[in-house]
């Protein structure tokens, strides 16, 4: 009885054990009302929330405003106050019934057309159109988020919640050209023109940051009210545009007596215009962050490939690399965690840590792809990761899965984030062929040449456009797109023709009359047909000219050949090894030499030729093809040039070992 | 009954480190299970009927409407005997960011184009500089003005002033700058 009655060892133990445990698997609920305490005057939203316009389809927007309004008052027999009806009472101030709640709203909508050089990039059709699709049309047109402009039409005039609308309301529907002491402009009446007007002048902010009041990441003297001196300011740190965007467009802050009553009023100090539109926007919306609620996590912005490292040549469709070669993907992400990433442990890696198929030497090791490019991108930011690939020399497609990992500390939530690379000859071509198509051999659809330095190539399409494309880009076409072209044939007879299956001729060069000529894709880009006695008869006049040298990729690939004028350049663009036409090879620094080889001075290395040998070894031939100069590379396995960020040129060996360098970082 | 103190003890000590070391930050154990946790639950969107406050909202725009309305006919009444209308400027910075000191201003009352005078002066020195000023959605910027420190002849406090005047209005701000 008396052990029964005292508390044994064993139990003391357990109780203290799931006491502890209780403790460490315990956190506490999340609240979810609103606070005014919650308001960061220097971040009110964030970028990613600001500029997604793809949160809401036209039909969400329909059936959100149909929400807000369950019953319109159409006419008015509502009671205002008193014995005096709405209707009265609209009259009485010039505004009569009918009153058309925006969830009904229609009006005619004019074109409005647009290219890539206007602050809103999207065009907008005209015709008669209901107030969802005109905030869906205006967001996808100015790229802004409509769940913005939705709350801008509250707060501006309540419109989303008004069952009894007058006209004037919608005259000025975001308070577009309505100072707040003086009456609106008409140059901007209507409300087509007010949405429209407003989301354009959130694209102007951005994109003229110098000649606004208000500036992100910059310290701001931010006032409470319109009576400046009476009520006051305080120093704001505007950390992003979107929340430059809201104080340029309704510059004041709330004062802690607005904050304190957040869904009422203040005092004679308090400014309700960016308060309201944070509150509406939580209500409604959700959070005016990005953040996900986790510690880390990430939301794709964009995955995108390119073929050249200056990432101008960005790949559509299907990305197609040819045997060996290699591509440069661009991964955009938006951390919507609560914790900041930092370059020194967030990397690109693979997935469950594999050795990828697409490694090349510049990765930090096999299975870790690429390093963070910002010193700190912190929540609601976007990071950037440059993810060179070099692709097996077996044609297939490959996929490899990544994920952005904090070394040493957590894998982020895996996003499914992946990259599909159809490894295959270039542009649909077969056979990539020889240089020169001689007298009497044909292109057929589909097949290409290819220039010796495999950066220049001439296809005929299986749309029937003959194509001569630069490193990717096309700057020669025989505008013969549509017809149904069957091969094109250099002639006996000197003239080029592109004949249709049935022998009909649909294209020529008028050459004839030039017995047994050549045609010569060149490696200066210029596709150039020759007589016999090699005299040019006629050309795509495509040569790349001194100045506007061809680009090669800050990597090269085995066995590139490099020809005078063509360079290696950083991915940033800031460092160039260029092979000069004076036969020198020369380390640029944004145009400022840094190193040399001193190879002008013969004068052989003039026409001659760059080469990356099958051994390794980088060789500089000359024009009688003597060598002239050498990295002393030859391991006798492919090595890999690289024009680094950092301002060194380096041949990397096998497993990424360094075996030469400029020493110019 | 020895060996189960033991195996206890064991348990307990094992617990007793991870409450540390979650407790010292070594681990994480509330961050870890969150990484697996669903989606954010607030980006719904809310299909509630409106509140009673959302609703009275409208009344207060049209109350505001109302208030312009009479004191436009106040205004129109007065007009006669008004002199230039007062603009309202706010200097929302006026630093020396390295080399370059920056401007940047706005007249809160006014939205029309016309020009600003900002002007910085110490003693008996002084830098006087004009720019651009523009209608915007509610107010009129002045384009930000950025002026070499090179045109400073001296550090020290300087006072920068904004002046907006035109034909039918004027207004100025002036504070305090700090050139190194």
């Amino acid at each position: 009885m008396r052990k029964s009655n005292k508390p044994s060892i064993t139990g003391l133990i357990f109780i203290t054990t799931a006491f502890l445990l209780s403790t460490l698997l315990y956190a506490p609920p999340a609240t979810s009302a609103l606070s005014g305490s919650e308001f960061n005057p220097g971040r009110i939203i964030d970028d990613a929330v600001f500029y997604d316009n793809a949160s809401m389809t036209t039909g969400q927007i329909q059936q959100f405003l149909d929400s807000k309004v369950p019953v319109c008052d159409t006419n008015g027999t509502q009671i205002w106050s008193g014995s005096t009806t709405r209707a009265q009472r609209g009259a009485d101030r010039g505004y009569p019934p009918p009153f058309t709640c925006l969830k009904d709203y229609s009006q005619t909508v004019p074109a409005i057309v647009n290219s890539g050089s206007n602050l809103c990039k999207g065009s907008i059709s005209a015709g008669t159109k209901t107030s969802a699709q005109i905030i869906y049309d205006v967001a996808q047109a100015c790229g802004i988020n409509p769940q913005v402009l939705i709350v801008l039409l509250q707060k501006e005039q309540a419109l989303v919640t008004d069952d009894w609308p007058w006209t004037i309301q919608y005259r000025s529907a975001t308070g577009y050209g309505c100072p707040d002491t003086a009456p609106c402009d008409a140059e901007y009446y209507g409300f087509f023109n007010q949405v429209y007007q407003a989301a354009k002048a959130f694209r102007r902010y951005e994109a003229n940051p110098n000649s606004y009041n208000y500036k992100a990441n910059r310290n701001n003297t931010i006032y409470y009210h319109p009576s400046l001196g009476a009520c006051g300011s305080s120093n704001v740190f505007i950390e992003n545009q979107a929340t430059a965007n809201l104080y340029i467009y309704t510059p004041y802050q709330p004062n802690a007596s607005a904050l304190n009553n957040l869904y009422g009023t203040g005092d004679g100090c308090s400014a309700y215009g960016n308060r309201n539109f944070w509150r509406m926007f939580n209500d409604w919306f959700g959070s005016t962050r990005i953040l996900s609620g986790e510690a880390y996590d990430y939301k794709i912005e964009s995955f995108s490939a390119y073929t050249d490292a200056s990432l101008v040549s960005r790949m559509t469709g299907a990305t197609t690399v040819v045997p060996g070669g290699g591509a440069f993907l661009v991964l955009r992400a938006i951390n919507t965690g609560s914790h900041a990433w930092y370059r020194t442990n967030t990397l690109l890696g693979t997935d469950l840590d594999k050795k990828s198929v697409f490694e090349e030497p510049t990765w930090i090791s096999y299975n870790r792809a690429s390093r963070l490019e910002e010193d700190v991108v912190m929540p609601g930011q976007t990071g950037t990761f440059n993810l060179p690939i070099e692709v097996p020399g077996t044609k297939k497609v490959y996929t490899e899965y990544f994920n952005i990992v904090i070394e040493g500390v957590t894998w982020l939530p895996d996003k499914g984030l992946y990259a599909e690379v159809n490894v295959n000859d270039p542009e649909g071509s077969e056979d990539p062929g020889e240089r020169n198509i001689l007298p009497g051999q044909s292109l057929s659809v589909g097949s290409a040449i290819l220039s010796n330095d495999k950066q220049t190539s001439l296809t005929l399409q299986k749309d029937g456009n003959v194509v001569l494309y630069v490193n990717h880009k096309p700057l020669w076409s025989s505008s013969t797109k549509t017809l149904k072209a069957s091969r094109l044939t250099l002639q006996h007879d000197g003239n080029l023709v592109l004949y249709d299956s049935s022998g009909i001729p649909l294209w020529n060069t008028m050459t004839s009359g030039n017995t047994e000529p050549r045609l010569t894709l060149q490696h200066d880009g210029n596709l150039v047909l020759y007589d016999s006695s090699g005299i040019p008869l006629w050309s795509t006049m495509t040569a790349q000219v001194p100045g506007s040298d061809l680009h090669i990729n800050s990597s090269a690939r085995k066995s590139s050949v490099i020809f005078p004028g063509q360079f290696y350049e950083s991915l940033d663009r800031r460092f160039r090894f260029t092979y000069q036409h004076d036969g020198n090879l020369v380390l640029y620094d944004d145009g400022s030499p840094r190193w040399s080889s001193n190879t002008h001075v013969s004068g052989k290395a003039k026409n001659g030729v760059l080469r990356l040998q099958k051994d390794g070894n980088l060789v500089l031939y000359g024009n009688d093809n003597s060598p002239l100069w050498a990295t002393n590379t030859n391991v006798g396995v492919s090595t890999r040039p690289y024009m680094q960020i950092d301002g060194n040129f380096v041949i990397y060996g096998p497993k990424g070992k360094a075996l030469w360098a400029t020493r110019t970082n | 009954m020895k060996k189960v103190i033991i195996i206890s003890l064991t348990i307990l000590a094992l617990v007793v480190s991870v409450f540390l070391l979650e407790k010292t930050g070594v681990i994480n154990l509330h961050e870890r299970s969150q990484l697996t946790s669903a989606p954010n639950p607030n980006k719904s969107i809310n299909l509630d009927p409106p509140t009673e406050e959302e609703k009275a909202s409208g009344e207060t725009v049209k109350e505001e409407i109302t208030d312009s309305q009479e004191q436009k006919q106040n205004s129109t009444k007065q007009q006669t005997a008004s002199l230039k209308k007062n603009a309202t400027v706010a200097i929302s910075d006026a630093t020396q960011y390295g080399g370059e000191v920056e401007v940047r201003a706005f007249v809160t009352n006014i939205t029309e184009n016309g020009k600003c005078n900002i002007s910085f002066t110490k003693e008996t020195e002084s830098v006087s500089k004009q720019v651009d000023a523009f209608a915007d959605a509610s107010t009129t910027p002045c384009i930000n003005l950025v002026v070499p420190r090179s045109e400073f002849s001296q550090p020290g406090d300087w006072t920068v002033t904004v002046e907006y005047v035109n034909d039918t209005v004027r207004g100025s701000a002036t504070r305090g700058i700090r050139i190194n």
